[in-house]
Parts: structure tokens; C-alpha cells; sequence
């Protein structure tokens, strides 16, 4: 019966949100208050509805009532609670339904905490957010409907794919929906722009902080879903241009450069067509991302066209949204006002730069992440795209960026001179040096590429710190009024130091750990010894365990240090009963920032075992990266202020400033 | 019935929302022209504060100032005006109207589409003439089961119609889901067996075999139970220990006659005819229906079931007692090549059971 209220919930959605899509345009057209108002209130009760069916959805899992369908397809009752309640996105119609939910909670945050947006521009963020909602629900009731029941039930489940039962999987794809979603309302917002014509500064003021929302939500998912992928998938990679990861990637780089360029809108009035179209592109890809990952188009493009409900909704999802947005933006873009002018050396200048490249890179992670489909598509080949073509394209293109980043925050907007903002980064530039020196005398003889992105991830590091140090005062500043600025520094700019800083630990973990690293394959018997990286790694047996729903079979491995026991380690191979599968359980030990990884390969009858060891410098910090990074962002988002922007130079020489 | 009735009340009361919190609202909302100068005055004052605490000097705090104040004045000039006040009467007939239209959307998009929802089928059924053909008593019985799936009554009834309208499946599983509810009744999980056995065309499959040892150690005169254990071991080939067995529940004096006299018919059958204890797929109506006819009759039903028992081999291959009937019926029938080739199909399959081997062996000596 929960089920059936389930069903019937969304549908109830779907009427309300349909009113959203239509009435307060009526209302904003005939400049009618209560139907303008009513956006708000039908996006409130559209959110309850949906989160009613979703709770319906869990509550199917969480009892195991396998009489639907879809609890059955992908539950057990030996399941621990916790990925009981996972499993109810670690599935189609499920993820799905968690799209729709995070897509209606936004809409529902906008109704509710947007008091200070204008009463026209909130109806009509929250007439195309009824345009989405209604779309995606259509989608799940005509295609995807997670209550179908299944009579009579069968008393066990098939169980939830094994690799997905786990904690960072159970937590990762409701951030990666907070991002994608979250840029809905960029999207928003934009059409909002373009169907009412008007667009100023507050409009960047009202869409910085969801954008950050979205921004800090993605990142960390993404992050989070390496991190699973490091450990889950035994071989310790961390990153596999993979079309799925891509596929969340794309909207970060876009969404990156949007959290960028509303900066010189909100400050400078500046940007705004591009800020427009930039915010349109990047909620396009996160629509394609989920078309990607959601029409099975990945798997292959033969089962895709064989069986094509799905896809081909999604695809005409996208078609509606992206070219109708389009569209709109090439029809109403001349309409706006476009503001304030700027050189090319400036703040904004910098800021355009980082733009160009994040879009140029987006654009190469697309061209490698479609080409192999288009070419199945065309004549049947499958190819796969791998790391060395995106090493080749999108490395390359952080270079520039890497070392523009910390000469942007730098510049005083609307105009400035390279030379004065070099000449305070001497001494950045000397540090950074000397740490990619030492680093290159500790490892002579090896690769020296990854010496020079040693030198530039400190570079990027030490830019951030430079930016707060020069902001709290010029040479001579007593120290107590230094930190007293610091203090009062606003804390935006604290958030842009902080996510730079980020920056800066991700570019030296990666090098740390792809350049550094030191990998070792060996077959032990029980009681044998292997050297690996300084460390001395012994097989002491092997063991069985026994889980809720799965066996494992460990390798009980003691590491030690120069005869100093310091950690035992039991890699394991899980066998999960009720699909039969298997997963790699890899044990790793962090020291600081560098990780021990070792990873369990095949056992023999003589207890013998192969262990695969990989001894990876620095590795954590492509996670902390993030993080800090995330932090950053945060931050920024705390600062609530909109600060006004001051031409200081223009100033000096006596002229007046026009914006 | 009375659910759905609450449901549409609910539907109503909440599209209600709809007209009477914009109205209430509309009252209430910001006139949009006065934001966006308080965000500007806003800023003037964070310019003041910046002044004061030194982040920006006299004169640039003053630029800053005459830039806020410009946009202040522009926004003065192109002002267009408050909104209409609300309570138009234009305005509460679109909400009243998109109230009755969510209500009669979600009731509608929800009857054409959740045709397949047994739990409202019910509530259509009640609103039309009832349906008594067999296929209208299903739905009506599985609609009842899935707003209520712990009715133990319920999956006992529906469970004997699905075998008898030829979908074991959901027999085994309605019985499964009543032997779950009903804390162990023996007689129910020995239908459930039985119902295993339908499933298996015939066959006592090891499941099967498991779910009647467990009903005779709750209860060990149970005859069903009791009957399927002595039939396995005749399709094992143990047809001695299925008289053995057959034997002991005739001791036991049932008082169904016709359970007796079905009884007997099997162990004659057994007995005489061993053919029939090859048969491979065998269940009560086969048997009965085998005991009817005349020898060339029967010969060809037999001959049927031997194919189609060879049929499901060549798809499931993994089935050792299966390959040793498929080879037993060949013998029985004289087709020697047949079996022969079938020796080394089950060879090949199992090779590295070295037993099976062995045995199989043995019967291709005896053959050549």
C-alpha cells in the first residue's frame, strides 16, 4: 500500500509542478502578486510529495518488501541496513527518483530562503525549475517507475551489486546529484535572465551562492568517488577518464569557470552575456552526463538503440532543454546590457583567461569522452579513448592556467600592469624553485617533468599564501595591524586563497603519486618476506571471514619497518553469496600523507599468495586537494556581502571611474 | 475502497493549498522595484563601513559611492511601477482552475496508468460489475495480497489457482511467501514441495527433496510428504526404496480410497513396468494419464518426454541425474546410439567427476 501512495505521490508532483510551469508566467506577464506567489507554493508541496515517494521508495528497501520490483532487483535481507538504504539509488529508477528529489528540494530551498530575490525573477527561476521537474518526473512515471509491484513476491532478493555496497558509494552519488542539480538553478536563473530581459548585478549576487552550493557539492563527490575507485577496484588508480567520471567532470570544469566569471558580474557588472551562457552550458552538462550515464548508451550503443525508451527520452530531454535554452539565449542575448568595459591585463582579463581555458578543457574531456560512441555509432567499432590522449590534451592545458592562478587575484580590476604584480610574486616564484631543486636533488636521475610540476604546484601553493600576505599590508606593515586585516579581510577573499591553496596540494599529489610511486608484484608462501618502497611486508597466512552477506578470504599481511612492527594489513577477496560475485577488499596503510596499498591477487593451495604492493607518495593529498579546495569554497559561500569593486588605479590618476 | 476515497480527499484538500495560500500571500509580497533599490543602498552603507575600518581610503570609498549611487538613480528612472494589487478576479479563477486541474490530472494520469497496480485495479473492480471468470478472481484475490502481503489465507487460496492455470512460478512463490507467514505448517510447505515439483516438470529437485525431509521432521505421517520422498527415489532409480516408502503409508491405512487405490497403481507400476519409473518427467497427472493408455501410446508419450528431457539438457547441462535418466530411457527404448552418444555428452560435461565417470563407463561396457 506504501508503494501505491509511493506512485501515487509523484504523480501529484507532477500535476503541481506542471501548475509551476504555467501560472506564475501569467502571472509575471499580468504582474499578478498571489499567482506570481503561488511558484512557491506548488514548488513546496511538489518537494513534499516527491520526498513522501522517496521515503515510500526506502521504506520498501529498508523492509525488504520484495513484492516491488525494484526492492527486489536489487536488495537482500541479509543486507546491512546502511546499504539497504543506498541501494535505493544504487539503481535506475531509484538514482533517478533521488535526481527528482534533489532537483524539488532546490526549487523548495528557492521558494523558501530566497526572500530577498525580487518577487518577478523568483517566479520565473521557479517557472523553469517546474519546467525540469515535470520533465523528470514525466520521464520516471512513463519509463522508469520504482514501485512496480511484483506478484507474489519472491522471499529473497537478488542482492545489490557488490561493488556498490559501500560507504563512499552509499554517500557519493547524492553529492555528485547535489552538484548536477544544484546547477539547475544556475540554469534557472539564466533563462530567468533572458525571458525577463533584465540583469545586473544582483542577479550574479542571488546566483553565486547556489552555483557555490553546487560547485562545493561536486567536488567533493567527485573526490569522494576516486577515492572509492582507489580502493574498491584494487589497482590503485585514482582516476580513469572514464566516460562515467567524465561525464561529472565536464560540469565541474564549467561550473568552475561559472563560480569565476559570476565574480566579475557581481563585482564589476562585467561578463554578463558570457556569465549567462556559461551558466546554461554547465547545467547542459551535467543533462549530459546523466543522458551518459543514464540511457545505457555507455555500456554500448547497440543496446542502447535496441532498446530506446529511455534513451531516447533523456535525448529528447536534452534536445528540448539545451537547444531550447539556446535558443533563447541567441534570440534575447542582444537584448541585454551588456557592462562595464575592462583591458585585457586586468582582474577581469585573468579571469576571462581561466574561463577560456576551463571551456577549451571541457571541450577536449568531450571530444574523448564522445568520440568512441559516435565512431560505435557510425561503424560499430569500439574503441576506447584512454589516459594518454587526455594526458596529452587537457595536462598540457593546466599549465597556463596553473601558472595564471596566482597572478589573477593579484590584478586590480578594470585595468593593471603585469610587471608590479610579477615583481610582488619574485619571491613566490624563488621558493618554488628551490622546492622543485630539492625535490630533484632527493630524486636525481628521475623524471624531470614531474620536478618542474613539483615547482609549479608550490608555486600555485604559495601564490594563494602571497595574495593574503600582500592584502594585509604593503612592506613595513607593523605585524599586529597585519593580522588585524587579516582578519577583517572579506571572506571571499579567504575562500579563493583557500580553494587555490587546494589546487596547489591536488597538482602535487598527482605528481607525487603517478611520478613517484613504486609498485611490486610478488608470490609468497606464509612466513616469506618482501621489500617494497623501505618496508618489509610478510605473509602470515591466509584466513576466512564471514560477513552479513558475503565471505571473504584475507591475507594476513604484518608490515614492518626496519624490524619495527608498524601496522598488519588483511587485503581480502569478498564473495557475495546472492549474485555470486566477487570484490577486491585492498588494505592500505596511511603514514601522513603517503599510503602503503596492497592488494590481495590469486591464493594457491600451499597458502601461498600473490600480493600486488604499491607505495604511493603523497597520494592523500589528491583527496585532501578537494577538500581544502571545498573548504575554499565554503568559505566563500559564508561571506554573504557583495563587495564593491574599486578601480584603485584609475583613481590615482585622478579619474573618474565609470562602471 | 475507503483508501482511495481518503486519498481523493487529501488530493482535494491539498490542491486547495493552492488557491488559498497565493491569495492569502499575494498580499504580502515584495514589490520587486524596492529591492533592488535597498540592495543598492545596502551597499553604500558597506562602503561607509569599509571606510571606517580603513579597507578603503576617503577617495576611493567616494567613487565607489557616486558608482552605487548612479545605478540607485537609473533604477529611478526606468521604475515601472508596483504591482497589481491582488484579489483580481482573473487571478483566483486561473488558481481555482489549476486546483481542479491538479486534482483531476493525478486522478486521471493515475487510473491510465497504474493499470498494472493490483491495488487499484480492486478499487475499479468495486466501481464495475464483478468479474467472475477465473483471470477476474486472480486479480481480485492478488489485489487484496498486495495491500495486505501478510495474509497467510490469502497465498494458500491464490497459490493452488496459479498451478492450475499453468504458472508454477507464482505458485512456488505464493506458497513460499504462506510457508514464510504461517510459521511452519507442515502441510502447507509440503504443497509448497509439491508445488516444486510441478515446477520441475515432474521432477523432485533437491530443493524440493529438502522442503519434504523437513516436513516429516515436524511431522513424520505426513503422506504427501512421505509419497514425493519415495518418488525421488525412483527417479533416482531406487525404485525399490519408493516401493519401500509407498509401502509403509498404504500400511498406514489412509482412509482416502482414492489416494489407496493411486498408490497402488504406482507401485504396480513401478514394479512392473520399469520403464515408467524412467519416465523423466513424471508427475501424478502423467502417471495416471500413462496408466490409461494402450502400449503404443504410451511408448510414444514416453518417447516425447525423453526428447524433451534431452532438450533440456542441451540448454542446462549441469544435471548428472538428469544425463543418467536421459541415458537409462535410451537403453529401456533400444536406441543404443542414441545413449551412446549421450555417455559421451555427459562424459565431456562432467569430466572431472571421476564417480560419474566410472559409472558411466560401466553402462558403456554393458551396452557394447
Amino acid at each position: 500500500m506504501i508503494a501505491e501512495l509511493g506512485h501515487y505521490a509523484l504523480i501529484l508532483a507532477l500535476a503541481f509542478s506542471l501548475v509551476q510551469s504555467v501560472v506564475p508566467l501569467v502571472g509575471v506577464r499580468y504582474r499578478d502578486a498571489s499567482l506570481m506567489i503561488s511558484a512557491s507554493v506548488t514548488a513546496v508541496i511538489a518537494f513534499l510529495a516527491v520526498a513522501f515517494s522517496f521515503a515510500a521508495l526506502t521504506d520498501a528497501y529498508v523492509s525488504s518488501d520484495f513484492s516491488v520490483l525494484n526492492v527486489w532487483q536489487n536488495s537482500h535481507t541479509l543486507k546491512p541496513t546502511i546499504f539497504k538504504i543506498s541501494g535505493v539509488w544504487g539503481n535506475h529508477e531509484g538514482s533517478m527518483l533521488l535526481w527528482i528529489l534533489v532537483l524539488s528540494l532546490f526549487s523548495a530551498l528557492v521558494a523558501i530562503f530566497a526572500k530577498n530575490l525580487p518577487g518577478t525573477l523568483k517566479a520565473l527561476v521557479l517557472v523553469v525549475q517546474g519546467w525540469l521537474l515535470s520533465t523528470f518526473l514525466l520521464f520516471i512515471l512513463l519509463t522508469s517507475n520504482p514501485f512496480e509491484r511484483l506478484i507474489p513476491p519472491p522471499l529473497e532478493g537478488r542482492d545489490l551489486n557488490p561493488i556498490l555496497q559501500d560507504i563512499g558509494l552509499a554517500i557519493h552519488p547524492p553529492l555528485l546529484y547535489f552538484g548536477y542539480v544544484g546547477f539547475s538553478l544556475t540554469f534557472s536563473f539564466a533563462l530567468a535572465a533572458l525571458i525577463s530581459g533584465r540583469i545586473d548585478g544582483a542577479w550574479a549576487r542571488f546566483v553565486r551562492p547556489w552555483a557555490l552550493i553546487a560547485w562545493i557539492s561536486l567536488t567533493v563527490g567527485i573526490a569522494m568517488g576516486s577515492y572509492w575507485a582507489y580502493y574498491e577496484l584494487g589497482w590503485g588508480g585514482w582516476w580513469f577518464w572514464d566516460p562515467v567520471e567524465n561525464a561529472s567532470f565536464m560540469p565541474w570544469l564549467l561550473g568552475t569557470a561559472l563560480i569565476h566569471s559570476t565574480l566579475v558580474m557581481e563585482k564589476r557588472d562585467a561578463l554578463k552575456i558570457w556569465t549567462i551562457l556559461l551558466a546554461i552550458l554547465t547545467f547542459s552538462f551535467a543533462l549530459l552526463g546523466t543522458f551518459l550515464v543514464r540511457s545505457g548508451v555507455l555500456t554500448s550503443v547497440h543496446s542502447f538503440a535496441s532498446d530506446p525508451t529511455r534513451g531516447v527520452f533523456i535525448l529528447a530531454i536534452l534536445v528540448v532543454f539545451i537547444g531550447g535554452s539556446l535558443a533563447l539565449f541567441a534570440l534575447r542575448a542582444t537584448t541585454l546590457k551588456p557592462g562595464g568595459l575592462f583591458q585585457s591585463i586586468s582582474r577581469e582579463g585573468a579571469l576571462v583567461f581561466n574561463n577560456l581555458i576551463l571551456a577549451t578543457a571541457t571541450a577536449t574531456v568531450l571530444v574523448g569522452t564522445l568520440y568512441p560512441l559516435v565512431l560505435e555509432a557510425i561503424n560499430g567499432t569500439k574503441i576506447s579513448v584512454g589516459p594518454p590522449y587526455f594526458n596529452l590534451t587537457f595536462g598540457p592545458l593546466m599549465i597556463p592556467l596553473l601558472i595564471a592562478m596566482p597572478l589573477g587575484p593579484l590584478m586590480s580590476w578594470k585595468r593593471s600592469d603585469l610587471m608590479p604584480v610579477l615583481a610582488r610574486l619574485y619571491f613566490v616564484a624563488g621558493l618554488s624553485l628551490a622546492a622543485a631543486l630539492i625535490v630533484a636533488s632527493m630524486t636525481y636521475g628521475g623524471p624531470v617533468l614531474s620536478v618542474l610540476a613539483v615547482g609549479l604546484a608550490f608555486w600555485v601553493m604559495l601564490g594563494a599564501l602571497c595574495e593574503l600576505a600582500e592584502r594585509s599590508g604593503k612592506k613595513g606593515t607593523p605585524l599586529k595591524t597585519r593580522m588585524a586585516r587579516l582578519t577583517g579581510l572579506p571572506r571571499t577573499v579567504w575562500g579563493s586563497a583557500c580553494a587555490h591553496f587546494g589546487v596547489g596540494l591536488l597538482v602535487l599529489g598527482i605528481v607525487g603519486a603517478t611520478a613517484f610511486d613504486e609498485e611490486l608484484l610478488a608470490q609468497l608462501k606464509p612466513g616469506e618476506t618482501m621489500n617494497a618502497a623501505g618496508y618489509e611486508l610478510t605473509h602470515e597466512g591466509l584466513g576466512v571471514r564471514k560477513g552479513p552477506n558475503y565471505e571473504e578470504e584475507v591475507v594476513r599481511i604484518t608490515v614492518r619497518k626496519n624490524g619495527e612492527l608498524i601496522a598488519r594489513l588483511e587485503p581480502a577477496k569478498r564473495v557475495y553469496q546472492a549474485r555470486k560475485s566477487t570484490t577486491t577488499e585492498a588494505a592500505i596503510k596511511t603514514s601522513f600523507l603517503t599510503q602503503l596499498y596492497v592488494s590481495p591477487g590469486e591464493t594457491f593451495p600451499d597458502q601461498s599468495a600473490v600480493i600486488h604492493v604499491w607505495w604511493k607518495p603523497l597520494v592523500v593529498l589528491i583527496w585532501f586537494g578537494p577538500v581544502v579546495m571545498a573548504i575554499g569554497g565554503l568559505i566563500s559561500f559564508s561571506d554573504r556581502r557583495l563587495r564593491v569593486g574599486v578601480p584603485t588605479k584609475a583613481l590615482k590618476k585622478g579619474q573618474p571611474a565609470n562602471a | 475502497m475507503d483508501f482511495w476515497i481518503l486519498i481523493f480527499l487529501l488530493t482535494s484538500i491539498i490542491a486547495a493549498f493552492l488557491v488559498l495560500l497565493p491569495v492569502v500571500g499575494g498580499k504580502k509580497l515584495n514589490v520587486e522595484i524596492d529591492h533592488d533599490k535597498a540592495l543598492y543602498k545596502n551597499r553604500l552603507l558597506e562602503i561607509d563601513q569599509d571606510e571606517k575600518l580603513g579597507r578603503l581610503d576617503a577617495d576611493e570609498a567616494e567613487v565607489a559611492r557616486v558608482q552605487e549611487a548612479r545605478k540607485l538613480l537609473v533604477l529611478g528612472q526606468t521604475s515601472a511601477g508596483r504591482f497589481s494589487p491582488s484579489g483580481a478576479k482573473f487571478s483566483h479563477v486561473l488558481l481555482i482552475a489549476s486546483a481542479l486541474f491538479v486534482f483531476i490530472f493525478t486522478v486521471g494520469f493515475y487510473i491510465s496508468t497504474a493499470t498494472y497496480s493490483p491495488s487499484f485495479r480492486s478499487f475499479v473492480s468495486k466501481q464495475e460489475p464483478a468479474d467472475l471468470s477465473v483471470s477476474g478472481l486472480l486479480r481480485a484475490a492478488e489485489s487484496r495480497l498486495a495491500m495486505n502481503s501478510n495474509d497467510v489465507r490469502g497465498w494458500k487460496v491464490l497459490a493452488p489457482i496459479y498451478l492450475s492455470l499453468g504458472q508454477p512460478e507464482k505458485g512456488v512463490a505464493a506458497f513460499r511467501q504462506a510457508v514464510a507467514l504461517s510459521d511452519q505448517d507442515p502441510d502447507l510447505r509440503a504443497a509448497l514441495g509439491e508445488a516444486l515439483v510441478v515446477l520441475a516438470n515432474g521432477q523432485v529437485s533437491d530443493e524440493a527433496l529438502q522442503q519434504f525431509q523437513q516436513v516429516i521432521s515436524i511431522d513424520a505421517d505426513n503422506d504427501l510428504a512421505r509419497y514425493y520422498i519415495g518418488l525421488a527415489s525412483a527417479q533416482n532409480g531406487q525404485g525399490d526404496l519408493a516401493i519401500e516408502a509407498w509401502q509403509e503409508i498404504l500400511d498406514s491405512k489412509p482412509e482416502n480410497e482414492q489416494w489407496v487405490s493411486f498408490l497402488t497403481k504406482r507401485i504396480a507400476s513401478v514394479e512392473k513396468e520399469k520403464t515408467l519409473s524412467l519416465m523423466p518427467e513424471l508427475n501424478n497427472e502423467t502417471v495416471e494419464a500413462a496408466n490409461e493408455l494402450d502400449k503404443s501410446e504410451r511408448l510414444e508419450m514416453i518417447n516425447g518426454m525423453v526428447a524433451s528431457l534431452a532438450e533440456r539438457l542441451s540448454e542446462n547441462p549441469d544435471d548428472m541425474q538428469g544425463w543418467e535418466r536421459l541415458i537409462r530411457s535410451y537403453i529401456v527404448l533400444g536406441r543404443k546410439s542414441d545413449a551412446l552418444a549421450a555417455i559421451q555428452n555427459a562424459k565431456s560435461q562432467f569430466a572431472s567427476r571421476d564417480e560419474f565417470i566410472a559409472k558411466l563407463e560401466k553402462i558403456e561396457s554393458e551396452l557394447q
